[in-house]
Protein backbone atom coordinates (compact mmCIF):
# COMPACT_ATOMS: atom_id res chain seq x y z
CA UNK A 1 0.00 0.00 0.00
CA UNK A 2 1.08 3.11 -1.37
CA UNK A 3 0.55 6.71 -0.07
CA UNK A 4 -0.21 9.57 -2.78
CA UNK A 5 -0.52 12.82 -2.75
CA UNK A 6 -2.66 14.76 -5.08
CA UNK A 7 -1.99 18.49 -5.91
CA UNK A 8 -4.46 20.13 -8.04
CA UNK A 9 -5.30 23.60 -9.10
CA UNK A 10 -9.41 23.88 -9.10
CA UNK A 11 -10.25 26.14 -11.76
CA UNK A 12 -13.57 27.35 -13.84
CA UNK A 13 -15.92 24.75 -15.00
CA UNK A 14 -14.19 22.09 -13.03
CA UNK A 15 -10.80 21.52 -14.67
CA UNK A 16 -7.90 19.47 -12.40
CA UNK A 17 -4.74 19.92 -13.36
CA UNK A 18 -2.04 18.01 -12.15
CA UNK A 19 0.54 18.73 -10.05
CA UNK A 20 3.31 18.00 -12.01
CA UNK A 21 2.13 20.84 -14.53
CA UNK A 22 1.10 23.27 -12.30
CA UNK A 23 3.64 23.07 -9.32
CA UNK A 24 5.30 26.76 -10.05
CA UNK A 25 1.78 27.87 -8.92
CA UNK A 26 1.62 29.30 -5.09
CA UNK A 27 -2.39 28.78 -5.05
CA UNK A 28 -2.16 25.47 -5.80
CA UNK A 29 -4.12 23.58 -3.03
CA UNK A 30 -3.95 19.82 -1.56
CA UNK A 31 -7.04 18.21 -2.48
CA UNK A 32 -6.50 14.85 -1.59
CA UNK A 33 -4.50 11.98 0.32
CA UNK A 34 -5.23 9.13 -0.40
CA UNK A 35 -4.06 5.62 0.00
CA UNK A 36 -3.81 2.56 -2.86
CA UNK A 37 -4.22 -0.72 -2.76
CA UNK A 38 -2.23 -1.63 -5.28
CA UNK A 39 -4.52 -5.15 -5.98
CA UNK A 40 -7.90 -3.73 -5.06
CA UNK A 41 -8.81 -2.49 -8.63
CA UNK A 42 -8.87 -4.25 -11.47
CA UNK A 43 -7.86 -2.88 -15.05
CA UNK A 44 -11.51 -1.92 -16.50
CA UNK A 45 -12.57 -1.04 -13.12
CA UNK A 46 -9.58 1.88 -12.96
CA UNK A 47 -10.53 2.87 -16.92
CA UNK A 48 -14.25 3.28 -16.11
CA UNK A 49 -13.15 5.74 -13.07
CA UNK A 50 -11.07 7.75 -15.14
CA UNK A 51 -14.14 7.43 -17.70
CA UNK A 52 -16.36 8.62 -15.52
CA UNK A 53 -14.56 11.52 -14.88
CA UNK A 54 -13.75 12.62 -18.01
CA UNK A 55 -17.36 12.41 -18.80
CA UNK A 56 -18.72 14.73 -16.34
CA UNK A 57 -15.60 16.97 -16.96
CA UNK A 58 -16.94 17.11 -20.81
CA UNK A 59 -20.74 17.53 -19.33
CA UNK A 60 -19.70 20.63 -16.80
CA UNK A 61 -17.86 21.98 -19.76
CA UNK A 62 -20.84 21.73 -22.19
CA UNK A 63 -23.19 22.69 -19.76
CA UNK A 64 -21.25 25.91 -18.87
CA UNK A 65 -21.33 26.61 -22.72
CA UNK A 66 -24.63 25.77 -23.23
CA UNK A 67 -25.90 27.86 -20.52
CA UNK A 68 -23.81 30.95 -21.87
CA UNK A 69 -24.97 31.19 -25.40
CA UNK A 70 -26.08 33.90 -27.24
CA UNK A 71 -29.22 32.68 -29.43
CA UNK A 72 -29.93 32.89 -33.04
CA UNK A 73 -31.94 36.04 -34.04
CA UNK A 74 -32.40 35.61 -37.81
CA UNK A 75 -35.89 35.58 -38.47
CA UNK A 76 -37.45 32.43 -41.36
CA UNK A 77 -37.86 35.43 -43.43
CA UNK A 78 -33.96 37.14 -43.25
CA UNK A 79 -32.87 33.04 -43.45
CA UNK A 80 -35.26 32.56 -46.70
CA UNK A 81 -33.12 35.53 -48.29
CA UNK A 82 -29.87 34.71 -47.55
CA UNK A 83 -30.89 31.08 -48.39
CA UNK A 84 -31.70 32.41 -51.77
CA UNK A 85 -29.08 34.60 -52.14
CA UNK A 86 -26.59 31.51 -51.47
CA UNK A 87 -28.15 28.91 -53.18
CA UNK A 88 -28.76 26.88 -49.94
CA UNK A 89 -31.41 24.86 -50.49
CA UNK A 90 -31.12 22.54 -47.59
CA UNK A 91 -33.78 22.58 -44.97
CA UNK A 92 -32.98 19.35 -43.01
CA UNK A 93 -30.25 17.25 -41.65
CA UNK A 94 -31.07 15.11 -44.25
CA UNK A 95 -30.66 16.68 -46.95
CA UNK A 96 -27.33 18.18 -45.94
CA UNK A 97 -26.11 14.31 -45.69
CA UNK A 98 -26.85 14.36 -49.31
CA UNK A 99 -24.51 17.00 -50.30
CA UNK B 1 -12.10 31.94 -45.96
CA UNK B 2 -11.90 28.94 -43.61
CA UNK B 3 -14.55 28.03 -40.53
CA UNK B 4 -14.29 26.18 -37.54
CA UNK B 5 -17.77 25.29 -36.20
CA UNK B 6 -17.25 25.33 -32.14
CA UNK B 7 -18.97 22.28 -30.11
CA UNK B 8 -22.53 24.40 -29.41
CA UNK B 9 -23.34 24.35 -33.17
CA UNK B 10 -22.92 20.89 -34.10
CA UNK B 11 -24.90 19.85 -30.76
CA UNK B 12 -27.60 22.20 -31.13
CA UNK B 13 -27.86 21.47 -34.88
CA UNK B 14 -28.41 17.47 -34.48
CA UNK B 15 -30.47 18.00 -31.68
CA UNK B 16 -32.99 20.66 -33.46
CA UNK B 17 -32.93 23.33 -30.72
CA UNK B 18 -32.68 27.56 -31.44
CA UNK B 19 -30.93 28.26 -34.53
CA UNK B 20 -31.84 24.70 -36.30
CA UNK B 21 -32.57 26.02 -39.44
CA UNK B 22 -30.18 28.91 -39.23
CA UNK B 23 -27.37 26.31 -38.65
CA UNK B 24 -29.01 24.11 -41.76
CA UNK B 25 -28.07 27.18 -44.07
CA UNK B 26 -24.57 27.61 -42.68
CA UNK B 27 -23.70 23.69 -42.57
CA UNK B 28 -24.90 23.81 -46.42
CA UNK B 29 -22.65 26.49 -46.92
CA UNK B 30 -19.66 25.34 -45.65
CA UNK B 31 -20.16 21.35 -46.58
CA UNK B 32 -21.01 22.93 -50.20
CA UNK B 33 -17.91 24.90 -50.19
CA UNK B 34 -15.34 22.81 -48.18
CA UNK B 35 -14.31 25.62 -45.87
CA UNK B 36 -16.27 24.21 -42.84
CA UNK B 37 -13.91 22.46 -40.12
CA UNK B 38 -13.93 20.66 -36.75
CA UNK B 39 -11.25 20.79 -34.14
CA UNK B 40 -10.37 16.66 -33.81
CA UNK B 41 -10.46 18.26 -30.07
CA UNK B 42 -14.06 19.08 -30.24
CA UNK B 43 -15.23 15.40 -31.94
CA UNK B 44 -15.30 13.12 -28.48
CA UNK B 45 -17.47 16.43 -26.45
CA UNK B 46 -19.61 16.57 -29.44
CA UNK B 47 -20.60 12.79 -29.77
CA UNK B 48 -20.41 12.30 -25.80
CA UNK B 49 -23.08 14.83 -25.61
CA UNK B 50 -25.29 14.01 -28.06
CA UNK B 51 -25.37 10.64 -27.17
CA UNK B 52 -25.88 11.85 -23.40
CA UNK B 53 -29.25 13.76 -24.60
CA UNK B 54 -30.51 11.68 -27.32
CA UNK B 55 -28.29 9.10 -28.45
CA UNK B 56 -30.88 8.31 -31.26
CA UNK B 57 -28.96 11.63 -33.18
CA UNK B 58 -25.78 10.12 -33.04
CA UNK B 59 -25.96 8.14 -36.04
CA UNK B 60 -26.86 11.48 -37.98
CA UNK B 61 -24.16 13.16 -36.02
CA UNK B 62 -21.63 10.39 -37.27
CA UNK B 63 -23.05 11.57 -40.69
CA UNK B 64 -22.84 14.68 -40.53
CA UNK B 65 -19.19 15.61 -38.80
CA UNK B 66 -17.63 13.27 -42.27
CA UNK B 67 -19.08 16.01 -44.25
CA UNK B 68 -16.53 18.38 -42.74
CA UNK B 69 -12.89 18.51 -42.82
CA UNK B 70 -10.77 18.44 -39.37
CA UNK B 71 -8.29 20.35 -38.28
CA UNK B 72 -5.45 19.67 -35.62
CA UNK B 73 -4.77 21.28 -32.59
CA UNK B 74 -1.19 22.64 -32.86
CA UNK B 75 1.74 21.75 -30.65
CA UNK B 76 2.73 25.40 -29.81
CA UNK B 77 0.17 25.71 -26.32
CA UNK B 78 0.56 27.78 -23.56
CA UNK B 79 -0.52 26.40 -20.38
CA UNK B 80 -0.22 29.87 -18.72
CA UNK B 81 -2.29 31.71 -21.36
CA UNK B 82 -5.11 32.88 -19.50
CA UNK B 83 -7.87 31.48 -21.82
CA UNK B 84 -6.02 27.93 -21.21
CA UNK B 85 -6.50 28.46 -17.49
CA UNK B 86 -10.14 29.34 -17.98
CA UNK B 87 -11.76 26.83 -20.74
CA UNK B 88 -8.86 25.12 -22.15
CA UNK B 89 -11.06 23.35 -24.60
CA UNK B 90 -12.06 27.01 -26.49
CA UNK B 91 -8.25 27.94 -26.23
CA UNK B 92 -7.36 25.22 -28.34
CA UNK B 93 -10.14 25.68 -30.61
CA UNK B 94 -9.23 29.52 -31.27
CA UNK B 95 -5.39 28.16 -31.68
CA UNK B 96 -6.70 25.73 -34.00
CA UNK B 97 -8.45 28.04 -35.98
CA UNK B 98 -5.98 30.62 -36.52
CA UNK B 99 -3.28 27.70 -37.31
CA UNK B 100 -5.66 27.15 -40.29
CA UNK B 101 -6.59 31.24 -40.85
CA UNK B 102 -10.29 30.21 -40.26
CA UNK B 103 -13.07 31.97 -37.89
CA UNK B 104 -14.64 29.99 -35.49
CA UNK B 105 -18.59 30.47 -35.55
CA UNK B 106 -20.13 29.82 -32.06
CA UNK B 107 -22.68 31.13 -29.49
CA UNK B 108 -21.00 31.23 -26.77
CA UNK B 109 -20.87 34.44 -24.86
CA UNK B 110 -17.45 33.94 -23.48
CA UNK B 111 -16.08 33.16 -26.68
CA UNK B 112 -17.40 35.96 -28.73
CA UNK B 113 -16.07 38.35 -26.15
CA UNK B 114 -12.68 36.91 -25.75
CA UNK B 115 -11.30 36.02 -29.16
CA UNK B 116 -11.19 38.50 -31.97
CA UNK B 117 -11.63 35.52 -34.41
CA UNK B 118 -14.75 34.17 -33.01
CA UNK B 119 -18.29 35.60 -35.03
CA UNK B 120 -22.25 34.75 -34.10
CA UNK B 121 -23.77 32.44 -36.54
CA UNK B 122 -25.66 35.69 -37.65
CA UNK B 123 -22.97 37.11 -39.02
CA UNK B 124 -21.72 34.15 -41.26
CA UNK B 125 -23.49 35.70 -43.97
CA UNK B 126 -21.46 39.17 -43.54
CA UNK B 127 -18.75 37.30 -43.58
CA UNK B 128 -19.17 35.69 -46.53
CA UNK B 129 -20.46 38.26 -48.33
CA UNK B 130 -17.56 40.34 -47.63
CA UNK B 131 -15.22 36.98 -48.20
CA UNK B 132 -16.97 36.79 -51.65
CA UNK B 133 -16.09 40.48 -52.37
CA UNK B 134 -12.29 39.88 -52.35
CA UNK B 135 -11.72 38.06 -55.94
CA UNK B 136 -8.26 36.66 -56.06
CA UNK B 137 -6.20 36.21 -59.37
CA UNK B 138 -5.28 32.59 -58.10
CA UNK B 139 -6.88 30.94 -54.92
CA UNK B 140 -4.49 28.58 -53.09
CA UNK B 141 -6.65 28.81 -49.93
CA UNK B 142 -9.39 26.80 -51.09
CA UNK B 143 -7.77 24.10 -52.57
CA UNK B 144 -5.35 24.34 -49.63
CA UNK B 145 -8.96 23.56 -47.47
CA UNK B 146 -10.18 20.86 -49.36
CA UNK B 147 -6.67 18.36 -49.19
CA UNK B 148 -5.31 20.19 -45.97
CA UNK B 149 -6.28 16.52 -44.45
CA UNK B 150 -4.27 14.67 -46.66
CA UNK B 151 -1.77 17.09 -47.36
CA UNK B 152 -1.23 16.94 -43.31
CA UNK B 153 -0.71 13.12 -42.87
CA UNK B 154 1.72 12.73 -45.89
CA UNK B 155 3.91 16.03 -44.90
CA UNK B 156 3.81 13.79 -41.13
CA UNK B 157 4.92 11.07 -42.87
CA UNK B 158 7.57 12.61 -44.47
CA UNK B 159 8.56 13.97 -40.86
CA UNK B 160 8.77 10.89 -39.29
CA UNK B 161 10.52 9.13 -41.97
CA UNK B 162 12.93 11.82 -42.42
CA UNK B 163 14.19 11.02 -45.86
CA UNK B 164 13.74 14.75 -47.03
CA UNK B 165 16.13 14.30 -49.66
CA UNK B 166 14.92 11.38 -52.39
CA UNK B 167 12.36 10.17 -49.71
CA UNK B 168 10.15 7.40 -50.75
CA UNK B 169 7.46 10.62 -51.75
CA UNK B 170 9.66 10.93 -55.00
CA UNK B 171 9.51 7.72 -56.52
CA UNK B 172 6.00 7.17 -55.53
CA UNK B 173 5.56 10.92 -57.46
CA UNK B 174 7.09 9.97 -60.15
CA UNK B 175 5.77 6.64 -61.17
CA UNK B 176 2.11 8.55 -60.76
CA UNK B 177 3.08 10.95 -62.85
CA UNK B 178 4.45 9.18 -66.09
CA UNK B 179 1.65 7.09 -65.53
CA UNK B 180 -0.62 10.16 -65.64
CA UNK B 181 1.13 11.27 -68.99
CA UNK B 182 1.41 8.28 -70.36
CA UNK B 183 5.18 8.08 -70.49
CA UNK B 184 7.83 5.51 -69.43
CA UNK B 185 9.67 8.02 -67.20
CA UNK B 186 8.98 10.92 -64.89
CA UNK B 187 12.37 12.35 -63.44
CA UNK B 188 11.15 15.21 -60.61
CA UNK B 189 13.62 18.34 -60.41
CA UNK B 190 13.83 21.07 -58.02
CA UNK B 191 11.82 23.42 -60.57
CA UNK B 192 10.47 24.59 -63.79
CA UNK B 193 13.72 26.07 -64.61
CA UNK B 194 15.46 22.94 -64.31
CA UNK B 195 13.44 20.93 -65.34
CA UNK B 196 14.28 23.14 -68.75
CA UNK B 197 18.37 22.93 -68.82
CA UNK B 198 18.65 19.30 -67.43
CA UNK B 199 16.98 17.63 -70.87
CA UNK B 200 19.45 20.29 -73.05
CA UNK B 201 22.10 19.33 -70.70
CA UNK B 202 21.24 15.45 -71.23
CA UNK B 203 20.80 16.07 -75.49
CA UNK B 204 24.69 17.58 -74.87
CA UNK B 205 23.60 21.53 -76.35
CA UNK B 206 26.89 23.01 -76.09
CA UNK B 207 28.10 26.78 -76.50
CA UNK B 208 27.17 27.88 -80.01
CA UNK B 209 24.25 25.50 -80.51
CA UNK B 210 21.50 27.02 -81.90
CA UNK B 211 17.89 25.81 -79.92
CA UNK B 212 14.75 27.12 -81.84
CA UNK B 213 12.02 28.55 -79.19
CA UNK B 214 9.01 31.22 -78.87
CA UNK B 215 9.81 34.32 -77.96
CA UNK B 216 6.27 35.16 -76.02
CA UNK B 217 6.39 33.35 -72.99
CA UNK B 218 8.26 33.26 -69.58
CA UNK B 219 12.24 34.48 -69.59
CA UNK B 220 13.03 30.57 -68.66
CA UNK B 221 13.20 29.06 -71.96
CA UNK B 222 15.15 31.21 -73.51
CA UNK B 223 17.18 32.07 -70.33
CA UNK B 224 18.15 28.02 -70.32
CA UNK B 225 19.65 27.84 -73.99
CA UNK B 226 21.58 31.12 -72.96
CA UNK B 227 23.09 29.91 -69.87
CA UNK B 228 24.68 27.21 -71.61
CA UNK B 229 26.01 29.60 -73.62
CA UNK B 230 24.05 27.99 -76.57
CA UNK B 231 22.04 30.29 -78.62
CA UNK B 232 18.00 30.80 -79.11
CA UNK B 233 16.35 31.44 -82.38
CA UNK B 234 13.19 32.67 -81.57
CA UNK B 235 10.46 31.83 -84.26
CA UNK B 236 7.19 34.46 -84.34
CA UNK B 237 3.70 32.91 -82.46
CA UNK B 238 0.87 32.14 -84.34
CA UNK B 239 -1.72 35.09 -83.83
CA UNK B 240 -4.43 32.95 -82.50
CA UNK B 241 -3.22 30.16 -80.51
CA UNK B 242 0.40 32.54 -79.23
CA UNK B 243 2.19 28.77 -79.65
CA UNK B 244 5.06 28.60 -82.20
CA UNK B 245 4.22 28.98 -85.54
CA UNK B 246 5.22 25.68 -87.03
CA UNK B 247 5.13 27.12 -90.43
CA UNK B 248 8.17 29.18 -89.89
CA UNK B 249 9.83 26.63 -87.94
CA UNK B 250 11.61 24.68 -90.52
CA UNK B 251 13.38 27.90 -92.12
CA UNK B 252 15.11 28.97 -88.81
CA UNK B 253 16.97 25.46 -89.03
CA UNK B 254 20.61 25.77 -89.88
CA UNK B 255 23.75 23.42 -89.55
CA UNK B 256 24.14 24.61 -85.97
CA UNK B 257 20.58 23.87 -84.89
CA UNK B 258 20.39 20.96 -82.68
CA UNK B 259 16.97 21.49 -80.63
CA UNK B 260 13.55 22.69 -80.94
CA UNK B 261 11.94 23.95 -77.98
CA UNK B 262 8.48 24.59 -78.40
CA UNK B 263 5.97 26.20 -75.53
CA UNK B 264 2.90 25.15 -74.62
CA UNK B 265 1.63 28.50 -73.60
CA UNK B 266 -1.44 29.39 -71.63
CA UNK B 267 -2.33 25.43 -70.99
CA UNK B 268 -2.64 25.06 -74.23
CA UNK B 269 -0.48 22.58 -76.40
CA UNK B 270 1.78 23.69 -79.64
CA UNK B 271 1.06 21.83 -83.21
CA UNK B 272 3.38 19.07 -81.72
CA UNK B 273 2.58 16.90 -84.15
CA UNK B 274 3.50 19.45 -87.10
CA UNK B 275 6.86 20.40 -84.92
CA UNK B 276 8.01 16.48 -84.64
CA UNK B 277 7.99 16.10 -88.25
CA UNK B 278 9.86 18.67 -89.14
CA UNK B 279 12.51 17.92 -86.37
CA UNK B 280 12.22 14.13 -87.69
CA UNK B 281 13.32 15.03 -90.81
CA UNK B 282 16.62 17.32 -89.65
CA UNK B 283 17.26 14.66 -86.84
CA UNK B 284 16.73 17.23 -84.04
CA UNK B 285 15.15 16.38 -80.38
CA UNK B 286 12.10 18.68 -79.39
CA UNK B 287 11.42 19.54 -75.31
CA UNK B 288 8.13 20.86 -74.78
CA UNK B 289 7.93 23.28 -72.57
CA UNK B 290 4.47 22.57 -70.99
CA UNK B 291 5.15 24.42 -67.84
CA UNK B 292 1.67 25.90 -68.31
CA UNK B 293 0.20 23.11 -69.58
CA UNK B 294 0.42 20.16 -67.33
CA UNK B 295 -2.90 17.96 -67.57
CA UNK B 296 -3.80 19.63 -71.20
CA UNK B 297 -4.33 17.36 -73.55
CA UNK B 298 -3.27 17.49 -77.56
CA UNK B 299 -5.31 14.95 -80.03
CA UNK B 300 -6.18 13.04 -76.74
CA UNK B 301 -2.42 12.51 -75.39
CA UNK B 302 -1.42 14.47 -72.23
CA UNK B 303 1.38 17.62 -72.81
CA UNK B 304 4.48 16.49 -71.48
CA UNK B 305 3.93 13.26 -73.59
CA UNK B 306 4.36 14.22 -77.23
CA UNK B 307 7.66 14.67 -77.76
CA UNK B 308 11.59 13.50 -77.22
CA UNK B 309 11.40 15.02 -74.09
CA UNK B 310 8.58 16.60 -72.07
CA UNK B 311 9.37 19.55 -69.36
CA UNK B 312 7.09 21.21 -66.18
CA UNK B 313 6.97 23.50 -63.67
CA UNK B 314 5.06 23.01 -59.99
CA UNK B 315 5.58 26.73 -59.39
CA UNK B 316 2.45 26.69 -56.82
CA UNK B 317 0.54 29.04 -59.44
CA UNK B 318 0.58 26.46 -62.07
CA UNK B 319 -2.16 24.28 -62.55
CA UNK B 320 -0.34 21.35 -60.24
CA UNK B 321 1.80 23.41 -58.09
CA UNK B 322 3.75 22.24 -55.31
CA UNK B 323 4.21 24.56 -52.34
CA UNK B 324 7.65 26.10 -53.20
CA UNK B 325 9.69 24.99 -56.87
CA UNK B 326 9.19 21.82 -58.34
CA UNK B 327 9.34 20.55 -61.91
CA UNK B 328 9.26 17.38 -63.88
CA UNK B 329 10.64 16.05 -66.95
CA UNK B 330 9.00 13.44 -69.14
CA UNK B 331 10.35 11.19 -71.27
CA UNK B 332 9.84 7.52 -73.08
CA UNK B 333 13.82 7.33 -73.99
CA UNK B 334 15.50 5.19 -71.43
CA UNK B 335 19.05 6.68 -72.37
CA UNK B 336 17.63 10.40 -71.48
CA UNK B 337 15.91 9.58 -68.64
CA UNK B 338 18.72 7.69 -67.21
CA UNK B 339 21.09 11.31 -67.94
CA UNK B 340 18.58 13.27 -66.40
CA UNK B 341 18.40 11.00 -63.39
CA UNK B 342 22.30 11.19 -63.12
CA UNK B 343 22.38 15.14 -63.84
CA UNK B 344 19.78 16.07 -61.11
CA UNK B 345 22.42 14.53 -58.92
CA UNK B 346 25.78 15.66 -59.59
CA UNK B 347 25.93 13.80 -62.65
CA UNK B 348 26.26 11.20 -59.87
CA UNK B 349 25.81 7.28 -61.18
CA UNK B 350 26.66 5.70 -57.63
CA UNK B 351 27.78 7.60 -54.38
CA UNK B 352 30.72 9.54 -55.38
CA UNK B 353 30.87 8.68 -58.88
CA UNK B 354 30.38 11.25 -61.56
CA UNK B 355 30.22 10.06 -65.24
CA UNK B 356 28.65 13.46 -66.12
CA UNK B 357 28.61 16.95 -64.95
CA UNK B 358 25.55 17.54 -63.39
CA UNK B 359 23.77 19.75 -61.45
CA UNK B 360 22.10 20.01 -57.42
CA UNK B 361 18.10 19.49 -59.01
CA UNK B 362 16.38 17.45 -57.15
CA UNK B 363 12.64 17.97 -55.84
CA UNK B 364 12.36 17.75 -51.84
CA UNK B 365 10.76 15.10 -50.56
CA UNK B 366 8.02 17.13 -49.68
CA UNK B 367 7.42 18.78 -52.45
CA UNK B 368 6.66 15.76 -54.15
CA UNK B 369 4.34 14.57 -50.82
CA UNK B 370 2.25 17.72 -51.39
CA UNK B 371 1.88 16.38 -55.22
CA UNK B 372 0.67 13.66 -54.08
CA UNK B 373 -2.17 15.13 -51.99
CA UNK B 374 -2.99 17.38 -54.83
CA UNK B 375 -2.77 14.41 -57.74
CA UNK B 376 -5.85 13.52 -55.79
CA UNK B 377 -8.13 16.09 -56.41
CA UNK B 378 -6.25 17.44 -59.94
CA UNK B 379 -8.57 15.58 -62.53
CA UNK B 380 -11.47 17.21 -60.75
CA UNK B 381 -9.56 20.71 -60.87
CA UNK B 382 -8.65 20.10 -64.38
CA UNK B 383 -12.35 20.15 -65.77
CA UNK B 384 -13.37 23.01 -63.37
CA UNK B 385 -10.55 24.69 -65.28
CA UNK B 386 -11.53 23.51 -68.15
CA UNK B 387 -15.72 24.58 -67.72
CA UNK B 388 -14.49 28.36 -66.34
CA UNK B 389 -12.76 28.81 -69.36
CA UNK B 390 -15.75 27.82 -71.10
CA UNK B 391 -17.84 30.67 -69.36
CA UNK B 392 -15.64 32.87 -69.85
CA UNK B 393 -15.11 33.03 -73.41
CA UNK B 394 -18.99 32.24 -73.79
CA UNK B 395 -19.47 35.94 -71.95
CA UNK B 396 -16.95 37.95 -73.82
CA UNK B 397 -16.18 36.55 -76.92
CA UNK B 398 -18.98 39.22 -78.67
CA UNK B 399 -16.45 42.20 -76.78
CA UNK B 400 -13.06 40.94 -76.62
CA UNK B 401 -10.55 38.32 -78.43
CA UNK B 402 -10.68 35.17 -76.54
CA UNK B 403 -8.96 32.64 -76.28
CA UNK B 404 -8.47 30.19 -79.63
CA UNK B 405 -8.08 26.72 -78.49
CA UNK B 406 -7.51 24.02 -81.44
CA UNK B 407 -10.40 21.38 -81.96
CA UNK B 408 -7.59 18.79 -81.26
CA UNK B 409 -6.90 20.45 -77.37
CA UNK B 410 -8.03 21.02 -74.26
CA UNK B 411 -7.06 23.45 -72.26
CA UNK B 412 -5.86 23.69 -68.71
CA UNK B 413 -5.87 27.55 -68.61
CA UNK B 414 -2.99 28.20 -66.79
CA UNK B 415 -3.96 31.65 -67.72
CA UNK B 416 -7.21 32.77 -69.08
CA UNK B 417 -6.19 35.55 -71.17
CA UNK B 418 -7.89 38.30 -73.81
CA UNK B 419 -6.74 40.96 -75.64
CA UNK B 420 -8.08 44.20 -75.46
CA UNK B 421 -7.60 47.59 -76.58
CA UNK B 422 -5.96 50.16 -74.33
CA UNK B 423 -4.94 47.10 -71.51
CA UNK B 424 -3.76 49.54 -69.10
CA UNK B 425 -6.36 52.02 -68.24
CA UNK B 426 -8.92 48.62 -68.31
CA UNK B 427 -6.19 47.03 -65.72
CA UNK B 428 -6.85 50.28 -64.12
CA UNK B 429 -10.56 50.26 -63.76
CA UNK B 430 -10.70 46.36 -62.91
CA UNK B 431 -8.38 46.76 -60.42
CA UNK B 432 -10.28 50.01 -58.46
CA UNK B 433 -13.46 47.53 -58.59
CA UNK B 434 -11.18 44.92 -56.64
CA UNK B 435 -10.06 42.44 -59.39
CA UNK B 436 -7.09 41.65 -60.24
CA UNK B 437 -5.20 40.71 -63.40
CA UNK B 438 -1.85 40.26 -65.26
CA UNK B 439 -0.14 40.54 -68.15
CA UNK B 440 1.40 37.53 -69.77
CA UNK B 441 3.74 39.06 -71.10
CA UNK B 442 4.28 42.84 -72.09
CA UNK B 443 7.66 42.22 -73.15
CA UNK B 444 8.42 39.64 -75.47
CA UNK B 445 11.90 37.82 -74.96
CA UNK B 446 13.63 39.37 -78.20
CA UNK B 447 12.95 42.89 -76.75
CA UNK B 448 14.55 42.24 -73.69
CA UNK B 449 17.94 43.31 -72.47
CA UNK B 450 19.32 40.23 -71.75
CA UNK B 451 18.66 39.05 -75.37
CA UNK B 452 19.65 42.84 -76.25
CA UNK B 453 21.24 40.57 -79.81
CA UNK B 454 18.20 39.60 -80.54
CA UNK B 455 16.45 43.26 -80.67
CA UNK B 456 16.33 43.26 -84.16
CA UNK B 457 14.87 40.19 -84.72
CA UNK B 458 11.42 40.71 -86.52
CA UNK B 459 8.57 38.94 -84.98
CA UNK B 460 5.30 41.63 -85.13
CA UNK B 461 3.25 38.97 -84.21
CA UNK B 462 4.81 38.66 -80.56
CA UNK B 463 5.47 42.21 -80.51
CA UNK B 464 1.44 43.13 -81.40
CA UNK B 465 0.28 40.47 -78.46
CA UNK B 466 2.56 41.40 -76.47
CA UNK B 467 1.03 44.81 -75.97
CA UNK B 468 -2.48 43.87 -76.38
CA UNK B 469 -2.89 40.94 -73.69
CA UNK B 470 -4.38 40.72 -70.63
CA UNK B 471 -5.21 37.90 -67.75
CA UNK B 472 -7.93 37.77 -65.78
CA UNK B 473 -8.13 35.75 -62.34
CA UNK B 474 -8.75 32.05 -63.31
CA UNK B 475 -8.92 29.15 -60.81
CA UNK B 476 -10.65 25.92 -60.13
CA UNK B 477 -12.65 27.77 -57.57
CA UNK B 478 -13.49 31.20 -59.52
CA UNK B 479 -17.17 31.18 -58.26
CA UNK B 480 -19.88 32.24 -61.21
CA UNK B 481 -20.55 35.29 -59.43
CA UNK B 482 -16.83 36.75 -59.32
CA UNK B 483 -16.84 35.31 -63.04
CA UNK B 484 -19.89 37.73 -63.46
CA UNK B 485 -18.51 40.58 -61.49
CA UNK B 486 -15.05 40.40 -64.06
CA UNK B 487 -17.19 39.84 -67.37
CA UNK B 488 -19.74 42.65 -66.32
CA UNK B 489 -17.31 45.09 -65.23
CA UNK B 490 -15.03 43.94 -69.28
CA UNK B 491 -18.49 44.45 -71.09
CA UNK B 492 -18.83 47.86 -69.08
Amino acid sequence: MKAIKVWAKKVENGYLIPSGILQDYSDDKLLLEVKVKKDNKKPEDIHNDYKHLSDNGIWERYKAKDENKESSRLTDHEIDQVSEEFGLMAESIEDLLRL
Amino acid sequence: MNFVIDVNIIVDLVLKRNGYREYIKILNSLIFNKNGFLCVSSIHTIDYVVNKIDSSKRSNLRKLIEKLQYCKSPSYIDITHKHFQVDPEDYIVDLSARAIGAKVITTDKKFLRDSEIAIHPDDFFDTLREDRSTMNFIDLEKQNSRISTSIERKIDAVFNHGKFIMGPEIGELEELLADYVGVKHCVTVSSGTDALIIPMMALDIQPGDEVITSPFTFIATAEMIALLRAKPVFVDIDPKTYNINPDLVEGAITGKTKAIMPVSLYGQCADMDHINKIAAKHGLPVIEDGAQSFGATYKGKRSCGLSTVGCTSFFPSKPLGCYGDGGACFTDDDDLAMKMRQIRVHGQDRRYHHPLVGMNGRMDTLQAAVLLAKMEIFDDEVKSRIEIGARYTELLKDYVVTPYIEPFNTSVYAQYTIQVDERDMLREKLDEAGVPTAVHYPVPLHKQPAFKEHEGDFLPVAEEVSARVLSLPMHPYLTKENQDRVVNLLIK
